[in-house]
């Protein structure tokens, strides 16, 4: 097939800029453009695997820089590769690729270096996702779990629990072709291995939730009364200016976000209006986003002021998980860090912020994980969802009609076998690879 | 008629070769049925039974269908039940036990009233093709006789050769002789020819078996395979189970060397599904019995069949074996087990319409195409009749999908993915078995036989009925139901009680709840055949709902026609294994290139791509 070709470093100006080519004629392509240096150089064919120096003709201008081939077999797409390394200027990137055109590549689409690496056999699906969400990752957290997905440890457990439902479907199919030679000695075994499939899915779709904060950070939402100093919090938690603090009730109207990492957690504050009846139309709108914020968070910070007579009660926030903050304690004279189960902080002068950071990026490290994976991808999570659905009425038909138990297990082993591509239709392939940059 | 000129000559008058030849002479074109000995037309050279699990399925689409083999099977019954009834409607499954002299006879009478078609004792030798088609057939004695269609259903026969221990002869089965030229005929067309075997038990003198040492089998005799048969009642003859033992295990182990299929002397290759007891025996090491049924080779036959004791062994080691087995001590035989090697096709070298890609109008049917077993014979022979008729009025063929019958799965599996040992019809092969059931056959097909013009009107207006009164239960199942009544049938069915009033179709969805629970309720008048299959669709609506979306997705690849003239070679994304396999099978759509086995989804995604491509523009180079 014709090579393909993308600049696989950032637009803008940097030290170096990587022009990629991958396709049967790749080295065709970059004899047309690069010049090896030397009085008499050997063709990059003949040098696999080497950084060469040399010339890049982009025709109307040129640059020095280095090229290296990598050949099928050895390449990340499974296709005769060549790489460019040259200087990262924007006008230098999109000439090279320019020339790349001109001497027969076409311009790569989306994630098709990876989308041919996937096709190749080189990679799983789930892999492939792997490798965007290294591109994407955000904080230390998020690049681990990628790094798993990517080395292929998520594809290999899921290989496994499909060669075990293919196994039972196996063994069912041959209860009913043959109803003389099997019966009671081949059904108590095939439940069990069924219920532990089962497990194993239950397992990894428990992990979802730490996944989703590995990936996409904790939520933590700020709520409370007026002038508790919830914005005077979000500052000191991020370490910087972002909320406007005054002594007006009620200063905050929207919801205002901002992100910082805590032992490799990236943790995402929001802070909302004040929550209290208002005549204001402005400020009960604000409210009524605070409590819907309040309700999708993975955390409430509650902060109340704790030299506040009046006491306080905690309004309902659904099912989110709630830390009581009380503020101001640079105010009263009882300052332990933690007390009657509240955080004790002084947005003022930062003390207790630090170990607030910690609770909140420690709910990370207290989440479930199935044997060190954890489940990232919503993909990942609706097709496992689909298979504990499929293995649940599996395990109750299996009391009825076998017939159906195998429609359920059949159901079971599509929807794995799309974490990996191994059933995977074309819709699911092309929707995976949409999520990629061009380049990769 | 001239006496050398016919539309179609079918050779082989097996079960393939029968069906086929009755579908062209019923449709009004004259035909020829040419094969090389009247006495074994339609000869049930195995086992004295019709249908079993899959099998059953395969009897009710060629009924449905206008084929013959249910008909006749249900007139030469001696014992009929149903398979897996525990298991579920869509696995239910009927197995006759037939008389097979009179099988043999129901279907000559068949041949013999069949307008139009001419039997005739000869060896087909070769086929003629002018053209690039085939015109005729000439015999083994020098005779041409010509056609504008042929269709080759040899069995067994080509190339024969029986092989009992040390001992081998060239012969068809049964001591019935061998074709011997046909195969050069077939490879100098480019077919590509191979060698399968298979084998059979010995028959024992009734007489000399002792049926007190062994349990009784009887059938239910309730169902009939034809859905135009009615219910009668025929004379029933039981059938007796036995088993192996470490005895008769040790006496096959001392003599494996002796047996042709560890010795050498077979090539072929076996089937995996009925394997010879040696087989058996090497390959489950750790099983301390086996299963042998004994059945009758007829009503009052002499003879009895001992399924599961096929073998190749020598005489003297099958009288020692078989005398190890409780009843058969001392038993007498009146044939010895035997195995047979035989020449057949690569069916991989066939349309979806079992003619051959190599030779326009060359139809191929049966055990000829590397499958096992009479239903999945008749099956094939059925559908080559079908399409070769179809061709001579210049309609479209018919090719059943995967979706619409076990014979499309049959036929769909052997073209596509071929096969490297007799293929025998298994519920596993059929991923929509749960609407393949062998209670709608006639929905699913009598409509299409029918537009192919083999179906009778009175079976048509018969199935068009049926379908109405379905219709009719089905649009009654919102009905509400007296409270007091349904908790009775679900506390006599073991069923939960139900929180709230039922309706006629909540009732009949409970799993243990039977169609002669619900029918008291119904307002008008049904038969148990349409109610039973109402309350079937009944129960599996949501599953057929699930399954809908996966025919949907096949269906989709199937629309996707892949080129005839498409080089896979520079194609060069496909992975080896995968060019060569395209490049020889040549799939007709991507439905069928996805089935090929060594085609992975890999593959099918860049054929995707391909084939985006090659539509939008053609400015690729590959």
């Amino acid at each position: 097939m014709r090579a393909i070709a993308a600049v696989s470093t950032p637009v803008g100006a940097g030290g170096i800029g990587i022009l990629r080519v991958s396709g049967e004629d790749a080295l065709a392509v970059a004899d047309a453009i690069f010049i090896c240096a030397g009085s008499s150089p050997r063709p990059l064919a003949a040098t696999p695997m080497y950084m060469r120096f040399g010339t890049f003709d982009a025709g109307d201008f040129r640059d020095r820089g280095y090229a290296v081939f990598f050949p099928a077999a050895k390449a990340y797409t499974g296709e005769d590769t060549v790489e460019f390394y040259l200087h990262g200027g924007v006008r230098i990137m999109r000439g090279a690729l320019d020339a790349a055109l001109r001497a027969g590549a076409r311009l790569a689409e989306r994630g098709e270096f990876t989308r041919l690496a996937y096709l190749s056999g080189r990679l799983s699906l789930a892999d492939a996702e792997g490798v965007a969400d290294m591109i994407n990752a955000e904080s230390a957290a998020a690049l681990r779990a990628a790094y798993r997905l990517m080395d292929g440890s998520l594809s290999r457990d899921i290989t496994a629990l499909s060669d075990a439902l293919g196994d039972v479907i196996a063994g069912l199919e041959a209860v009913l072709d043959y109803p003389e030679e099997t019966e009671d000695e081949v059904l108590p075994p095939l439940k069990g291995q069924i219920e532990h499939v089962l497990a194993r899915v239950d397992a990894l779709l428990a992990t979802a939730d730490t996944g989703r904060m590995a990936k996409h950070g904790i939520t933590a939402v700020l709520a409370g009364k007026p002038n508790a100093g919830k914005s005077s919090l979000m500052n000191a938690l991020l370490g910087e200016d972002r909320a406007i603090v005054t002594d007006i009730a009620g200063t905050t109207r929207d919801t205002l976000e901002g992100s910082f990492e805590c032992d490799g957690v990236r943790i995402n504050l929001v802070d909302t209006a004040g929550i209290r009846e208002s005549g204001d139309e402005i400020e009960s709108e604000g409210v009524r986003r605070a409590l819907r914020a309040a309700k999708n968070a993975d955390v409430v910070l509650y902060v109340v002021d704790t030299t506040d007579k009046a006491g306080y009660t905690c309004p309902d926030f659904g099912g989110a998980r709630l830390f009581t903050v009380r503020n101001k304690c640079d105010l009263t004279t009882f300052a332990c860090p933690r007390m009657y189960g509240c955080f004790a902080v002084s947005a003022k002068d930062g003390r207790g912020v630090d170990g607030l950071r910690r609770a909140i990026a420690a709910l990370y490290t207290e989440g479930k994980t199935a044997g060190g994976e954890v489940i990232t991808s919503e993909r990942h999570k609706d097709a496992l969802y689909r298979a504990k659905r499929a293995l649940e009425s599996a395990v109750m038909s299996l009391d009825g009609t076998v017939d159906l138990t195998l429609v359920d297990l059949r159901e079971a082993y599509d929807a794995l076998g799309e974490i990996t591509g191994r059933t995977a239709t074309e819709d699911v392939v092309d929707a995976v690879f949409s999520k990629f940059c061009v380049g990769k | 008629m001239k006496n050398n000129k016919f539309e179609v000559i079918v050779v082989g008058g097996g079960h393939a070769g029968v069906e086929a030849a009755l579908a062209c002479a019923r449709k009004g074109h004259s035909t020829l049925m040419l094969c090389l000995d009247f006495g074994t037309v339609s000869m049930m050279a195995c086992n004295p039974a019709i249908g079993g699990t899959a099998k059953g399925h395969l009897v009710r689409e060629i009924d449905a269908l206008g084929g013959e083999m249910a008909l006749a099977a249900d007139k030469a019954l001696v014992q009929i039940k149903m398979l897996n009834s525990a298991k579920g409607p869509a696995v239910f499954s009927l197995r006759g036990q037939e008389d097979k002299a009179l099988y043999q006879r129901v279907i000559m009478d068949a041949l013999r009233a069949a307008e139009g078609l001419t039997l005739r004792e000869g060896e087909g030798a070769e086929v003629l093709v002018s053209g690039g088609a085939a015109c005729g057939v000439k015999l083994a004695d020098g005779e041409e006789i010509f056609a504008d269609a042929v269709i080759l259903a040899t069995g067994v026969y080509l190339n024969g050769k029986v092989i009992i221990g040390e001992y081998t002869k060239s012969s068809g089965p049964s001591g019935h002789a061998p074709a011997t030229k046909l195969t050069e005929s077939l490879i100098a067309l480019g077919l590509p020819v191979r060698r399968f075997k298979t084998g059979t038990p010995a028959r024992i003198y009734r007489d000399s078996i002792d049926f007190s040492a062994m349990e009784i089998q009887l059938g239910e005799n309730t169902d009939r395979f034809s859905f135009m048969s009615e219910a009668g009642t025929f004379e029933e003859e039981p059938c007796w189970l036995t088993y192996t033992n470490a005895r008769t295990h040790e006496i096959i182990m001392d003599n494996i060397r002796r047996s042709p299929l560890y010795n050498g002397s077979i090539s072929g290759i076996g089937p995996r599904y009925c394997p010879s007891i040696e087989d058996k025996i090497m390959r489950f090491r750790d099983k301390e019995r086996h299963q042998i049924f004994v059945e009758p080779e007829g009503l009052h036959s002499t003879e009895m069949y001992i399924q599961g004791m096929s073998s190749s062994l020598p005489h003297d080691v099958q009288e020692a074996m078989y005398r190890t087995v409780p009843g058969l001590e001392n038993c007498r035989f009146a044939k010895y087990a035997y195995a047979i090697e035989y020449d057949c096709v690569d069916p991989t070298a066939l349309l979806p319409t079992l003619e051959s890609k190599a030779v326009k109008n060359l139809y191929l049917a049966g055990q000829l195409n590397g499958s096992s077993g009479y239903e999945e014979a008749a099956a094939q022979g059925l559908m080559a009749g079908l399409n070769a008729s179809l061709r001579l009025e210049g309609k479209e063929p018919l090719v059943l999908a995967r979706d619409e019958a076990y014979i499309g799965v049959l036929i769909d599996d052997l073209v596509t993915k071929g096969t490297n040992e007799p293929y025998r019809m298994m519920t596993a092969r059929a991923e929509h078995r749960i609407k393949l059931r062998q209670d709608n056959a006639d929905m699913r097909l009598t409509a299409k036989g029918y537009a192919a013009g083999l179906v009778t009107e009175e079976r048509m207006r018969r199935t068009e009925k049926k379908g109405k009164m379905i219709e009719k239960v089905l649009a009654f199942s919102s009905a509400p139901l007296p409270r007091a009544e349904t908790e009775e049938i679900l506390a006599a069915r073991g069923e939960a009680p139900s929180a709230k009033p039922m309706t006629f179709g909540e009732l009949a969805k409970r799993p243990a709840v039977r169609a002669e629970d619900v029918k008291k309720f119904l307002a008008f008048d049904c038969t148990d055949e349409a109610l039973s299959a109402a309350v079937v669709e009944l129960k599996y609506e949501g599953y057929l709902k699930k399954q809908e979306q996966a025919v949907k997705e096949q269906r989709r690849l199937e629309s996707r026609a892949l080129p005839p003239d498409i080089d896979y070679d520079s194609i060069t994304a496909l992975r080896l294994e995968a060019r060569q396999k395209l490049n020889r099978i040549r799939p007709l759509n991507l439905g069928q290139a996805s089935r090929i086995s060594g085609v992975s989804p890999a593959d099918i995604a860049v054929l995707i791509v391909w084939l985006s491509r090659a539509r939008s523009g053609g400015n690729e180079n590959g």
